[in-house]
């Protein structure tokens, strides 16, 4: 592909008063709360049926390590709202500098999660030991494949943004990072906190 | 938009954001607290308003002032709410049958013991 | 000399307003690349169309074979082969799999929705045309995967389209255990294509209108695709879960459907009607869409009750969420649940007779012309009311009772799909082919194809009406071991249904020849064939990439005809007229 790609004119109208890639992004996380909704729905449906049964199994999961999680995750989602701001002002290599330190702490959170999932396989809960597991190891991986496609779809942002180029986009990758980090502030006590309900 | 009003915000956003710290660390308390709960139900109470209503007041607050929802065109809050209700009428609709495995009628045989469920991978 | 003078003789005809250079040819190779890669919204669209009219004959050819089953059973299908009760349910699952997501959807809303969204609402192209291009590529490599399904060691998926655990989840049941979950991987793939498309639709519609264009001047179809996209959108998240969660349990064992360990086979039953009752209106709006267009068109006349016509979709979408458990009235479900889903269900189909009746209000006193699409239009209305008014036996749950499960179901949803996915498919074609390719489709072989196929539709269907009421299930793959339907006046019905299915089929021919001499050899159209007030006829047929030299702006609504201070007898959208007329109507 010789020439580079030229967006049409319809990308840049705002009949409805916002930017398309903003509202675009709003609509991906429409449909995104609605994939999520689903599979916690199922969640909490299968939480209350078996009671004090799953109550048992939720104890092993490590409280602390999903506690720095959540820290991890809302201190990214700080740094994310910083890097905003700098692109709003359009400093685009300061807001690279948050986009990349968001990114650490995006790995940061992965590192956690695979050391908890090592140490509860050893322990003899791994996905197959029980549908409290099963579910465990579905939501959170496939929260973590988000983040993962979060810190991939960033470091191109971030790229572009230490060039000066294309910072409205760092709103954007902003919206869908704070909806992953919405998405384990509900995961977190869902899987976490065991006191016998 | 002048400096004072963008310098404005970002002093938000870190108060927003010590305010998210403080009720995590809440969140936490909570459910560690009411382990050590007589009252079932108290207990119950607890873990519900500090972990899961602390996790909507943080959702909230994520979305308003991180996300920008408070300035954001109207419509697109309530899009999000819309997509949120669905799925409560989606858990309305499935719990019924999700959560009676057993049916609402049914007359358990006497004769039969039904098996408790019991952990298997749990000592 | 430019490359109009060069064409023509004259740089006045075919829009062309100014020289073109002549450029250098493209070689075979470039303008196959430049095809594949294009990010136009029309060859995207025309991508979709083509992919779904093929995959429509993969699942007309299946139908063939499993009708030829039912009305010689135990014979030699010519052009298959014998067919075994493993084959049977395949057939029965893909044709079912195949026309919903890969012949209806991608016709209406992907093709309909990409070919006609930018043109009508006056820009350029899609506000993301990259990810519409992406959006056809995951389309057509989910296509790719649902062929190769068929080839794996232990055929194709048979557990039926709705896939209901554990005979979808546990292989000792399906029998088939790659193509199973190759077959979901396929769904759950142009899901995401979809997911896809449809953000790229709605932010389309919403921000890259042309100046002047408010939201009650955008053209009914537009809206239709929109809505439909939305609810799409909402709807199918669960069921994205749902499928990750039974692909899980095909592959690994685990209990998400498990009764045994924990999980529960209804959820999958709740996860999948959520989505699939949200599905028949996501293809429903665009058909009666197209219709919406094409029926003000050919009766002079102005759509009656636009605004009614728009909060009747609204509440129509907003409804079918409410509806879904009506498909598991006998699957034992809490009864008092299907109290509640019986009256919505019933409630339902007051906003849908709604929109027949403003239809029917618009052709009332107009100045009707039969052409071609304006038959497809009518006939879309008759066969689907009958559709529609079957339905209400099957949503009262009371009758739903006998009837769940048998062939009145088929015939249901046939009358009421085959009017989505064919007959108004056909109507949007007749309609914009002039536009899409510059040349029109032949009258006299579009009328023997019109009335080859709705006449041997109805025969084909009518008789499903008769098996259903007397007891024929579904499903089952020779009858002849059910003694109380296998008496003769049971299997003569299946007989005619058979053979008219195969008269049917052969009436598509004349379509495909004419189809593609057409766009070669048809009479050459101007801008403006039907006298159209919609935006897309104010420009060349084919339109050129960028749609206008010089893009739009509306000053009326999109259905003022027998209006005349405009030209002719109506206004177009995009011409400026100050008259009381078009001030006060939006």
């Amino acid at each position: 592909m010789g020439n580079s790609f030229q967006p049409p004119i319809a990308t840049g109208r705002q009949t409805a008063g916002l930017p398309s890639g903003r509202l675009g992004t709003w609509w991906l996380v429409a449909s995104e709360i609605v994939i999520f909704g689903g599979l916690i729905a199922s969640f909490v449906m299968y939480r209350l049926r078996h009671g004090e049964y799953w109550a048992l199994q939720a104890e092993h999961t490590k409280l602390y390590a999903g506690a720095l999680n959540t820290f991890i995750l809302l201190t990214s989602s700080y740094l994310v709202v910083c890097a905003h701001q700098a692109a709003h002002k359009g400093e685009g290599r300061k807001a690279a500098k948050f986009l990349y330190q968001t990114i650490i702490l995006g790995g940061c959170f992965l590192c956690v999660k695979a050391y908890e999932y090592n140490a509860e396989i050893s322990a003899g809960f791994g996905p197959l030991s029980d549908l409290f597991w099963t579910f465990y190891y579905t939501a959170t991986g496939i929260h973590g494949i988000h983040v993962v496609i979060g810190m991939i779809t960033m470091g191109v942002i971030a790229k572009d943004a230490s060039n000066g180029r294309q910072l409205q986009r760092v709103e954007c990758i902003g919206i869908y990072w704070h909806f992953v980090d919405v998405v384990w502030i509900f995961l977190f006590p869902l899987f976490y906190i065991a006191s016998g309900i | 938009m002048s400096i004072q009003s963008v310098t404005h915000k970002k002093m938000n956003y870190r108060k927003v954001y010590q305010c998210l710290i403080v009720l995590l660390v809440i969140s936490i308390w909570g459910p560690v607290y009411a382990l050590e709960l007589e009252n079932r139900t108290l207990s119950v109470l607890v873990v519900l308003l500090t972990a899961f209503g602390i996790a909507t007041v943080k959702t909230f607050m994520v979305s308003a002032w991180f996300m920008h929802l408070k300035t954001e065109k109207t419509f697109v809050s309530r899009l999000l709410l819309v997509c949120i209700a669905f799925m409560i009428l989606l858990f309305a609709g499935v719990a019924p049958d999700i959560l009676l495995p057993e049916g609402v009628n049914r007359e358990l045989d006497q004769n039969y013991s039904y098996p408790k469920e019991e952990p298997k991978n749990i000592k | 000399m430019c490359v109009g003078c060069k064409l023509s003789g004259s740089c006045s005809t075919k829009g062309v307003t100014k020289c073109q250079p002549i450029i250098a040819k493209k070689t075979i190779p470039q303008k196959l690349k430049e095809y594949l890669l294009s990010t136009d919204h029309k060859v995207i669209a025309i991508q979709y169309l083509i992919t779904g009219l093929v995959m429509a004959v993969l699942g007309g050819y299946m139908a063939y074979v499993f009708r030829m089953q039912l009305a010689f059973p135990g014979e030699n299908v010519p052009g298959f082969g014998w067919v075994s009760p493993g084959n049977y349910n395949a057939l029965v699952t893909n044709h079912g799999t195949i026309m919903i997501f890969w012949v209806a959807m991608p016709v209406l809303v992907a093709a309909a929705g990409n070919y006609l969204i930018p043109l009508m609402i006056g820009c350029d192209d899609m506000v993301f045309p990259r990810l519409n291009r992406l959006s056809f590529q995951l389309f057509f490599i989910s296509a790719l995967v649902l062929l190769a399904s068929f080839h794996v060691p232990g055929g194709g998926f048979g557990g039926a389209w709705t896939s209901y655990p554990p005979l979808s989840s546990k292989e000792e049941y399906s029998l088939t255990p790659l193509g199973a979950p190759i077959w979901l991987m396929a769904v759950a793939l142009e899901f995401v294509a979809f997911l896809i498309g449809g953000i790229n639709f709605v932010t389309t519609m919403m921000n890259a209108r042309a100046p002047g264009m408010s939201l009650t001047r955008i053209p009914l179809v537009v809206w239709m695709i929109v809505i439909a996209s939305i609810l799409f959108m909402v709807s199918v998240g669960p069921l994205v879960a749902g499928s990750i969660m039974l692909l899980s349990d095909q592959l690994a064992g685990t209990a998400f459907y498990d009764p045994v360990n924990g999980g529960d086979p209804l959820l999958w039953q709740h996860l999948f009607w959520f989505f699939g009752h949200p599905e028949v209106y996501v293809v429903l709006l665009p058909a009666m869409g197209i219709v919406a267009e094409i029926i003000p068109v050919f009766s002079r006349k102005k759509f009656f009750g636009y605004k009614a016509a728009l909060y009747v979709t609204i509440a129509t979408g907003v409804l079918s969420f409410f509806v879904w458990a009506h498909h598991q009235f006998v699957a034992g479900i809490d009864p008092r649940m299907a109290h509640l889903f019986t009256a919505t269900t019933l409630l339902i189909s007051i906003p849908i007779a709604e929109l027949c009746f403003l239809y029917i209000a618009t052709l009332f006193g107009g100045s009707i012309e039969f052409k071609l699409p304006m038959l497809w239009a009518i006939a879309f209305l008759v066969e689907f009311l009958l559709g529609g008014v079957t339905g209400i036996y099957l949503g009262a749950s009371g009758s739903d009772i006998y009837f769940h499960d048998t062939y009145f179901v088929v015939a249901h949803f046939h009358y009421t799909f085959f009017p989505i996915a064919i007959i108004a498919l056909f109507a949007g074609i007749y309609y914009w082919f002039p536009k899409a390719t510059g040349r029109h489709l032949n009258e006299f072989w579009g009328k023997v194809h019109f009335w080859g196929t709705t006449i041997t539709f109805n025969f084909v269907f009518i008789p499903m009406f008769f098996l259903g009421m007397g007891g024929q299930h579904r499903r089952i793959f020779d009858y002849r071991h059910f003694p109380e339907l296998a008496g003769s006046d049971m299997q003569e019905l299946r007989v005619f249904a058979t053979v008219s299915a195969i008269i049917m089929m052969a009436f598509q021919i004349p379509f495909i020849i004419n189809f593609f001499y057409s766009i070669f050899k048809g009479k050459i159209s101007d801008k403006n064939p039907w006298r159209a007030t919609t935006l897309e006829w104010t420009t060349t047929s084919p339109p050129p990439h960028g749609n206008w030299e010089q893009l739009p702006n509306v000053y009326c609504g999109p259905y003022e005809y027998g209006n005349p201070n405009g030209q002719d007898d109506y206004i177009p959208q995009n011409m400026a007229i100050t008259t009381k007329e078009t001030q006060t109507h939006g």
